[in-house]
């Protein structure tokens, strides 16, 4: 129950039985994302940061890591959420949005679909029977890369942990869509485009429940409400499943994503042939005639 | 007038906003499986402080178990 460094209780037990305390537990997640962040070169000196905040722990703890890490080599932060219009979801998480970065002193900007698509998504889902989270979740990666470009950043980080990194892989593999899974990675895309800005994953190779544990320990006041679309969805399966199997073989999802960048190389250099043009509707980055939004939205 | 205090670990837990109380001394480990909670899926705290699964609740403890699965 104590600290294996120190006499206080313990809070987190690693994957090597290593029991750590509150601060001892601060100490190895933060030392575990500045690795990770130097390892993958993720952010130069100078470069401008965007970082996508929704509210919740893993954005939050995001921001406030990328914040700590690059604050002295001047590295400029600007958060950036996007208002998807979920009524009492996201007014909600916004409020605690704006309250972390008024206490930090991050630049916050808000888009909206609303601005951008000139609907909100409860408005979308009234007249479409869609998957809500497939529809969202492109729309909610064009608003932040628009949003990115016009603020000027060079890299846009997101909150993504090691939890989503091991569904997205197992996801493609389920669907055969093994060319996805090349755009995954601490670092995503495969092809370049002036258009399209970098993403970054700090968070990679921390768990759901580690990024919980630090955020609670940290004080952060977050939202963990859960969207009123969210249901029984294949990534919420596949999520439970995987944890499952990690209840009885714990490692099962750090070892996936560690086979997974192994062969990610290979994956990548297999896939990045094409070329990334512009949508004919709205000249965003498309790898078809359509963006995926414009087609969603014809 | 006789007063009798019933005491019990109460539990609360957030993702299903339910309230429960279970008697007895037990690790949080066996608390999880009471109620069918993944210990992967959560973080439980004890008395208002995190602890790991090896702590043990008691009559008169408050368990809240908060489910670490985003959801948005």
């Amino acid at each position: 129950m104590s600290c294996n460094n120190c006499v206080d209780h313990s809070v987190y037990v690693t994957l090597h039985h290593e029991k750590l305390c509150k601060n001892c537990f601060i100490k190895y997640f933060e030392r575990k994302v500045h690795k990770t962040m130097l390892k993958y070169k993720m952010i130069q000196k100078g470069e401008k940061i965007g970082v996508g905040l929704s509210g919740g722990k893993d954005s939050v703890s995001c921001l406030y890591l990328l914040k700590k890490f690059t604050g002295k080599q001047g590295n400029e932060i600007v958060a950036i959420a996007v208002d998807e219009g979920i009524h009492g979801y996201r007014d909600k998480t916004l409020v605690e949005a704006k309250a972390f970065c008024k206490e930090q002193k991050i630049p916050l900007e808000i888009t909206s679909y609303k601005k951008e698509f000139g609907f909100t998504l409860d408005e979308y889902l009234r007249k479409h029977k869609v998957n809500p989270c497939g529809v969202c979740g492109v729309l909610r990666r064009y608003v932040l890369n628009k949003a990115a470009r016009r603020l000027k950043v060079d890299k846009l980080a997101t909150g993504h942990n090691l939890d989503d990194e091991a569904q997205s892989i197992l996801m493609n593999q389920l669907k055969g869509n093994i060319g996805l899974s090349a755009k995954l990675g601490p670092i995503t895309g495969v092809l370049m485009h002036d258009k399209f800005i970098p993403r970054l994953k700090p968070l990679y190779f921390m768990t759901e429940k580690e990024t919980t544990i630090y955020s609670k320990v940290k004080g952060f006041h977050v939202s963990y409400n859960v969207c009123p679309n969210f249901g029984e969805n294949f990534r919420e399966q596949v999520g439970s499943n995987l944890n499952q199997l990690e209840m009885k073989f714990p490692g099962t999802k750090q070892g996936m994503v560690n086979s997974f960048l192994d062969i990610l190389p290979e994956l990548r250099k297999r896939f990045s042939k094409g070329q990334i043009g512009v949508c004919q509707e709205c000249g965003e980055p498309a790898s078809k005639k359509l963006c995926r939004v414009c087609s969603i939205l014809q | 007038m006789l007063l009798v205090l019933v005491m019990a670990i109460s539990v609360f837990i957030e993702r299903r906003n339910e309230k429960l109380t279970l008697k007895g001394k037990m690790k949080i480990q066996e608390l999880l499986e009471k109620i069918k909670a993944n210990p992967v899926e959560s973080v439980v705290s004890l008395n208002g402080e995190i602890v790991t699964e090896d702590a043990v609740a008691k009559d008169g403890d408050q368990v809240e178990i908060f489910s670490v699965v985003s959801g948005g």
